[in-house]
Parts: C-alpha cells; structure tokens; sequence
C-alpha cells in the first residue's frame, strides 16, 4: 500500500503529480466527510513542499510541537451532530411538554370538580414532572453526545483520516446502497401503511378537537368579519346569483298574506314625508295643459248645472229677493197681522192662536 | 256648491220673516191681497171689454162702435172672471196674483194644492160672500168662514226654500 500525505493541498495534477498517491474521489481540500468538517490543511498536515514524507506518529508530533498561529480552536469532529441532537431533544422536550400540558388541562376537565380546593393539582404535578424529566433528559443527552463528541473526536479524526477512510468509505459506500435498496422496496408499503393509519386517525383527532373547541367563539374573538366582508367581491356573487329563478320560488303572495300594511302605513312618519315634498316641483313637473284638454269642461259643467239646479236657485231667489218694496210690503202685512190678532185677542181675552197649518209649505 | 247656495238662500228672509213661514197669515195680508186680486179682476175685465171691443170692430169696422155696458152687467163679469181666476190660481199654483206678491200661499187639509172643483166652489164664495174672510181677523186659526167651510188654510210662503238637488 502506498503512502498517502495527510493533508495539504493535493499536488496539481499539471505540476506532476507522483503515479504512487492516491487521490480520495469524495475527500477535497473543502469538502467534510460525513459531516465531519475537514481540518484546515495548515493545521493538520505538514506544510507540503520539500519535507519528506513522515509516518502518522511523525506527524503527530510535528505536528504538536509546529507554531501553530492563533487560529480559531479546532473543532472536534462529531460536535455538528451534538449539536443537532441537542437541537433535536430540545425540541422533542419542548413538544413533550407541550403535550403533557395539554393532556394535563384535558384530564383536569374530566375530573367532576375543580382540584383547587385540595390545594396542588396532581396532573399539574405529573405534567410538571414529566417536563422536568423530559428536560433534564434532553440535557443529559445533549450533554452527553457533547462529551461523547469530544472522546470521539480524536478518533474520528482518525477515522477520518485518508488512511482509513480509504477503507471504510468502501464499506460505507456498500452498505449505503444496500440500505438505499431496501428503503426503496419498503417505502410503497410503508407509505401506504402510514397513509391508512392517518386516514383512520386524523378524523377521529379532529372530530375530538371539534368536539372540545368552540368554533364559534373562537370565530367571534379570532376572526376580524368586516374585514373578511370587505374583500368580498358582492357584484361578482350578485352576478352570479339567478335572481329571477330564486324570485319564482317565492309565494309572494303568501308573504304579502303576512304583511300588516295597517300596521305599516300607521308607522309612517307621513306628516315627516309630506314635509319633505316640495309641492311646488311637483306642480311644476305636471302637465297641467295636457290635464285641461283632457277633461270635458262641458260634460262637468252641465253635471254642476244639473247638481245645483241653477235655474231653480235663480228662479226662487228672485221670489225670495223680490223687490225691496214687495218685501217690505210682506213684512208690513205680517206685523199688522200680529197687531191684528193681538188686539183681538186681548179683546176676546185670548191668550195665543194656534197657526200651525197642516202639511208643509210646498212648490210651485 | 249646492249647499252653498241654500246656505245663501238661507238668509234672504228679513227679521222676523222667516220664522213665520208655514204659519197661517193673518187678516190684513189676506185682505191686501184680495184687493189686488180684485184690482185684477178690474183690469181683466178691462181687458176683456177691449178684447170684445177688438172683435166687433173686426167683425164689422164700418158700423164699430164701443159696446156699451151697463154696471149690473160689469159686475157679473167682474165676478165670473174672478170666480175663473181664483180658482185657477188656487187649483193650479196654490195661490193667486195678490197672494204671490204678499207671499200667501193656500192649501187644504192635508197641506196639499187644492183640486179645481174645492179650489172653484171656494173661489164663488168667496166672490159671493168676500166679507167672510174677516171672521180670520176673530178666528183662533186665522180661518176665515171658507176656510171653515172647506177646511182650507192660507199660510205665510214666501217661497224661499231650500232648492233641493235632483241626486239627493
């Protein structure tokens, strides 16, 4: 087996590379290997150039003893994927916790009467544990793959190393493919396992959040409606309506049936309505020529004539205002009368004649 | 309209006049108005003589000559005439020329217009015996001797009355 130089940029192939080095395919000087971030060059490998080639202790120690400038402190390989996993357990804790809580306050509403007067409320309490459980787990966890990170690290390192990988990237190639393969034949089936498992289970999760949630309120409080309205397009949906289908379906005159228009016309302000109207306009807009020459002036004329009876008004006011001297002559005689008859009956010691004549007074 | 007019109408009567309508009239209109009548009965024979004279003369111009007429015969005609025209007047109008202008009306029992043969019998007595109508002046009813004996009435009727309308 050749000798692989750790490190360094690899000799340019235009500059004459040696036939006995063998060049990683999947390791560049930028590249990580499997996340594993690769070292800066300057860090790990001797400076290339005219040093011989050393073995891995060499290096080692030329390596340790070298001047290294003040560069940032080498990441240990494997810290990424702590991170991550501290990452990750944060998160499940805090979806753990979430969840406790929410099955806490579900089986706090189950229970007949409110755990308030017994002072502590033991699902808050279980909750509470099992948060604190979860939590400490995660940091335990986060703490420990940090550690483990750092164990590992040198030996990562050189796992990572172009010596071993050269090995096991072969391994790992072969063993990612078969992995690959199986995932591929399983993945129809356990989709659509997961899919009917979904199926079953996502109506019955929402039928039971419905059943605890009112939407109602949720919309009152939640939902700004007059927003919502304002963007509705109402010439849009009243384009689309069938007026005149939805029209015929009703029985006006049923509904007219229901309508008290007593009730309504005694509701009207009219007197408030009538003020309103000008007149005047209204006058003004009518067409009273047009009315004029409609009418028979003739025909109502004649049935006024025939309503008053003019020529027997004329003919009996003229009997009754007949001349001045005539009526003075009438009146004259009516009050000698009188005289007359009281004389008479003041000789015959009469007290009153009886002058009512039968029947009326009656035309010519 | 209409009742614009009878409310008019309503007040030509003078003071006094109107609440007497109806009512029967007393001596000394009856009496006033008999004279006119009898003025009228003058002036129709007046009338009548010319009238006759006028057929005379166009029957014969040539020995015409005005017939002459004697008081006996004057007053014969006189009265026939006036029998003929009271009982016209009263059998036709209710009342004669005398009694229009004094606003007198007569009528009989039941207030109605007498008939021609009532209306001529009380016209020949009163032509015969025109001294009855004073007993009016006596009478509690103001009835004079034919009123009393054809149960007749006159009755103050100026004839103003409320013109009805032919709808109502």
């Amino acid at each position: 087996m050749d000798r692989i130089p750790i490190g360094g940029t690899p000799p340019d192939p235009d500059d004459g590379e040696p036939d006995n080095v063998v060049r990683l395919p999947s390791v560049q000087a930028s590249d990580e290997v499997v996340g594993i971030p690769v070292e800066s060059h300057d860090a790990v490998a001797a400076p290339a150039g005219d040093e011989p080639e050393m073995s891995w202790e060499e290096a080692v120690a030329a390596d340790a003893d070298a001047d290294v400038p003040e560069d940032p402190p080498p990441a240990v390989p494997g810290s990424g994927m702590a991170t991550l996993l501290e990452q990750g357990l944060r998160v499940g804790a805090g979806m753990v916790s979430a969840s406790a809580s929410a099955m806490a306050d579900a089986l706090r509403s189950t229970m007949p009467e409110p755990a308030e007067e017994e002072g502590e409320d033991p699902a808050a309490t279980m909750a509470g544990a099992g948060l604190g459980a979860a939590i400490t787990a995660a940091e335990a966890a986060a703490s420990a793959a940090k550690s483990a990170a750092e164990a590992v690290g040198p030996i990562m390192s050189w796992v990572t190393s172009p010596t071993a990988l050269q090995g096991a990237s072969g391994t790992a190639a072969g063993a990612a493919r078969l992995l690959d393969g199986q995932w591929k034949a399983t993945q129809a089936e356990t989709a659509q396992a997961a899919t009917a498992f979904l199926t079953v289970l996502i109506p019955e999760i929402t039928k039971a959040i419905l059943d605890q949630v009112d939407l109602t309120q949720i919309v009152k409080e939640r939902v700004d409606i007059n927003a919502i309205v304002e963007d509705v397009d109402m010439d849009r949906i009243v384009d689309r309506l069938d007026i005149g289908a939805i029209v015929d379906r009703v029985d006006v005159n049923a509904v007219v049936q229901k309508v008290d228009m007593e009730q309504i016309v005694e509701d009207l302000p009219l007197e408030k309505i009538v003020d309103r109207v000008d007149v005047n306009e209204i006058v003004e807009r009518v067409d009273i020529r047009g009315v004029i020459d409609r009418l028979d002036l003739a025909e109502i004329t004649q049935d006024v004539m025939d309503d008053i009876d003019l020529p027997s008004i004329i003919r009996e006011s003229s009997g009754a205002m007949a001349s001045e001297t005539v009526q003075t002559v009438r009146v004259r005689g009516m009050d000698a009368d009188g005289l007359v008859s009281k004389i008479v009956d003041r000789m015959l010691r009469r007290q009153q004649r009886e002058l009512e004549a039968p029947g009326e007074p009656k035309d010519d | 309209m209409a009742d614009t007019a009878t409310h008019r109408l309503a007040h030509v009567y003078p003071a006094g006049a109107g609440e007497r309508q109806g009512l029967r009239a007393g001596v000394v209109s009856r009496t006033v108005a008999m004279v006119i009548d009898a003025a009228y009965v003058v002036m129709l024979v007046g009338v009548a003589y010319l009238a006759f004279s006028a057929f005379r003369f166009l029957r014969s111009p040539r020995k015409f000559s005005w017939p002459v007429i004697s008081s006996g015969q004057f007053i014969t005609a006189a009265l026939i005439l006036a029998a003929i025209a009271l009982a016209l007047g009263w059998a036709g109008v209710g009342r004669t020329a005398g009694m229009r202008i004094m606003g007198l009306r007569i009528v009989g029992r039941s207030g109605t217009t007498l008939g021609f043969t009532v209306a001529l019998l009380r016209a020949i007595t009163c032509v015969v015996f025109p001294i009855g109508l004073f007993w009016s002046a006596v009478s509690k009813h103001n009835a004079s001797v034919q009123d009393l004996i054809f149960r007749t009435s006159v009755i103050y009727d100026w004839q103003a009355r409320v013109p009805r309308s032919k709808r109502s």
